[in-house]
């Protein structure tokens, strides 16, 4: 019984005390921080190969779901050089519709030699899709420490998959 | 009389519990393991628990507290949110004001205590060790439960871990934000106590394993977790309804408490938890006292004037912060800040829907005619008395005219949501609002009653018409089910709803209905360990394979949603056909129990990810470990 107290009584006494050390009364103890700024656009990226998808669908909700979910396969990229944290970004137009969809990949060391770049998915309401195939393009872009370029282009078609 | 005397006195007419420790855990918690349930409730409320806004109503309420903080009654500025007409403020005499007062002051002190560690220590650490202390309470509270210190001394290494852990990845929490956490911890620390309560209950009734097993049931099987760190009043409405059906049923059994030692003091305080919470919503409220008193006084044993005036004092005091709160804003003791500015809608959070029937019925006040003018006065008293219980009445029947003229809505909010607009969200495109069976699939064991009321034989004189204690609670939780139901039928579905929230008494409502059937309670009783397993394994190995087939499956929130509610039917289905079956012998009580420990396991898996994935709220979580955790997945 002694034993158990005195175990409960020392824990409490380290949470209570690692929690007064976050506090201004000790002052040169960080313990919570915020993370660092990280420079990002920086730093170096070539790509050596580059797989850009074939096939993009809009589908009508799974599991009964209402809408329509843009559903577009992710980019393969490999890299023949990356340094720092440069920005891989994914884009997709949809002239027909008036509609352009990206996203921005920030990538740093856990990158490795390739990388899946994806596109957040997105809906469209039942009046929105009117036909059974649109055209659009894909743009991979980068932005690096020696600035913006685009890595590869490519029209797709795009099937509505009821 | 000091505070010191009547802690005295306490002590001298309670000489069975001799200090105040053991008074104040037997009057919250029952016993060690109500306290039990309350730790782990709160533990697990706090690994849910974002430090955000899931709902724009509830700008308003962090608004009013950060003006009440300052002491002014009126909202003076928005310190939360993109201004000050968010839902649910209201303007009168040119101030806008804020609604949910019962919550918002309850949540003063806790403002005070964290502005309070946020001078000493930082929030972070201090919320995070806060929650390892519950924590290492918690272990050592099921120490008591096992032999050996084994639970004790790895319990102990965990917390330190975990905590460890959180310190680790801990980023600082914005201090500036602290009415939005007192808030949220009022309402977690109040929801908190529904499992606790319903525990109670049902060991009373029953038996204390079978309580225990009722709050699992609910804190893991209905979205109770999910809704008790949003500033709303679903939390708390949860709360109110099970306290109500606790005091009913210890005001018809013989007293045996440590400080209420007369059963009518329950009778009273049932009332008094009804009028303190018209403090927070007066219209529900009032359908809970309409509720209460219809069931309560054609069957309780003494209906003597002397009664009836005690209870009627009472409730009138338990009204007093309602009304004065009223009186400083609207001039009315009747007229709540939400009433204000729209007369005649009695309810809703939302414009949609409210000005239906409820407007007319209000319209037609002020008409007392001229030969009646001597009595004006108090015919304008009695009207405006009246009124709220007329807006009330109107409520419910179009609540029942919609279950006749859109029964494609009443199946859309109650048993499958889909790709119906009113499920939508409010740019129309998602379908996150789950119906109330997609939310908690095991209400459906309420099908048990079918066959339970075949058999039953209606008593055959009604002479006496007293109630045991059980019956009286039963009584109260159809009367509660049907009144809320009604109350909500000829608005949904409805967006910004999640899990039916408008619904959320049915929660509880609806666990205690059908835990109180032979058949579920003799196969929960029986098979208790069997349960157990089952939620564990729902969970564990169930929530994995559900996570796999988001990942590989799901392109948005509403395509995740809509899967977890085709599970929670799927597992629905056969626990519904178990229920009418009505058997709980042998191998049929060990499948309802498996049944019955899937459908909780389902909706908890839908709770996790709802708040780790589809509601991270950027990622917002209080614990440092859980918004990790949030980082390294991502579905979709």
């Amino acid at each position: 019984m002694e034993r158990t107290r005195a175990v409960v009584t020392s824990v409490i006494a380290i949470i209570l005390g690692v929690t007064l050390l976050s506090g201004p009364l000790v002052p040169g103890v960080t313990l919570a921080s915020e993370p660092d700024p990280v420079a990002l656009e920086s730093g170096n990226v070539t790509v050596s190969a580059i797989e850009m998808p074939e096939k993009v669908t809009i589908e009508k909700g799974s599991y009964g779901a209402a809408s329509y979910y843009l559903n577009v396969p992710p980019v393969r990229v490999h890299f023949a050089n990356r340094t720092g944290r440069p920005t891989l970004v994914y884009e997709l137009t949809i002239e027909e519709l008036g509609y352009t969809r990206t996203t921005n990949h920030f990538l740093d060391d856990s990158a490795g030699d390739t990388y899946d770049l994806t596109l957040a998915s997105d809906t469209f309401t039942d009046g929105e899709i009117e036909r059974e195939q649109y055209n659009g393009t894909v743009t991979v872009s980068k932005r690096d420490g020696a600035g913006h370029g685009v890595v590869a282009t490519r029209n797709v078609t795009i099937s509505v998959v009821e | 009389m000091t505070a010191t005397e009547f802690v005295g006195r306490l002590r001298q007419r309670t000489p069975a519990l001799s200090n105040t420790r053991e008074t104040v855990y037997s009057v919250l918690f029952g016993d060690r393991l109500g306290l039990a349930v309350f730790l782990a409730t709160v533990v697990l409320f706090g690994l849910l628990w974002r430090t955000a806004f899931l709902i724009t109503d509830s700008y308003t309420l962090a608004n009013g507290l950060y003006s009440l903080s300052n002491g002014q009654l009126a909202m003076t500025e928005a310190a939360y949110g993109p201004g000050l007409d968010t839902p649910g403020a209201n303007r009168y005499g040119g101030q806008w004001y804020a609604r949910n007062y019962g919550v918002v002051v309850l949540s003063l002190p806790a403002v005070f205590v964290l502005d309070l560690f946020t001078a000493v220590v930082e929030l972070r650490i201090a919320l995070v060790a806060l929650w390892s202390l519950a924590l290492l309470a918690l272990v050592v509270q099921c120490s008591h439960y096992t032999d050996g210190d084994w639970v004790l001394y790895g319990g102990t290494v965990a917390v330190l871990g975990l905590f460890g852990l959180n310190v680790t990845l801990a980023q600082p929490l914005d201090a500036g934000r602290t009415h939005l956490y007192a808030l949220q911890l009022t309402h977690l620390l109040i929801a908190a106590f529904t499992p606790v309560v319903f525990y109670r209950l049902l060991s009373r009734m029953h038996t204390r394993r079978l309580g225990l097993l009722s709050a699992v049931v609910l804190t893991a099987g209905t979205p109770l977790a999910f809704w008790a760190t949003v500033p709303k009043r679903h939390a708390v409405t949860g709360t109110v309804v099970v306290c109500i059906a606790y005091c009913l049923y210890r005001s018809r059994e013989p007293a045996d408490g440590a400080v209420i030692t007369q059963r009518q003091t329950f009778r009273a305080l049932g009332y008094a938890t009804v009028g303190l919470y018209a403090w927070v919503h007066a219209p529900e409220a009032l359908l809970l006292c309409v509720a209460l008193a219809l069931v309560d006084i054609p069957t309780a044993p003494d209906n003597s004037p002397r009664t009836l005036a005690r209870i009627g004092i009472v409730f009138a005091l338990s009204l007093l912060p309602f009304i004065i709160t009223n009186i400083a804003i609207s001039g009315s003791p009747v007229k709540p800040p939400r009433v204000v500015s729209r007369v005649g809608s009695l309810s809703g959070n939302t414009a949609s829907g409210a000005s239906g029937s409820g407007g007319s019925v209000g319209g037609g006040s002020g008409g007392s005619g001229g030969l009646l003018t001597p009595l004006a006065p108090l015919l304008g008293i009695l009207e405006s008395g009246m009124r709220p219980l007329l807006l009330l009445g109107g409520e419910l029947v179009s609540g029942l005219k919609t279950l006749q003229q859109q029964p494609d809505d009443v199946y859309h909010a109650f048993v499958r949501s889909g790709s119906a607009s009113g499920a939508l969200d409010n740019t129309g495109e998602e379908s996150v609002n789950l119906s109330l069976l997609e939310s908690a699939p095991v209400l459906v064991a309420m099908l048990g009653a079918l066959p339970v009321v075949r058999r039953l034989r209606l008593p055959s004189s009604m002479a006496d018409r007293t109630l045991s204690a059980d019956r009286v609670v039963d009584a109260f939780a159809i009367t509660a089910f049907v009144g809320v139901v009604l109350l909500y039928n000829s608005r949904l579905p409805l967006h910004a709803q999640v899990t039916a929230r408008y619904l959320f008494p049915l929660y509880p409502l609806g666990v205690y209905l059908f835990v109180r059937l032979p058949a579920v309670r003799g196969s929960l009783a029986d098979h208790w360990d069997v349960f157990l397993w089952t939620v564990a394994g729902t969970v564990l190995i169930g929530g994995q394979v559900t996570v796999v087939f988001v990942a590989l499956t799901v392109n948005g929130i509403g395509e995740a949603f809509q899967l977890h509610a085709l599970l929670a039917l799927g597992i629905a289905i056969p626990l519904g056909i178990w229920a009418l079956c009505g058997r709980s012998e042998d191998r049929a009580g060990q499948a309802g129990t498996v049944l019955l420990g899937a459908a909780t396991g389902v909706a908890t898996v839908f709770l996790l990810l709802t708040t780790v994935e589809y509601y991270a709220l950027g990622d917002a979580h209080l614990l440092p470990m859980m918004r990790a955790l949030g980082e390294l997945l991502a579905l979709y």
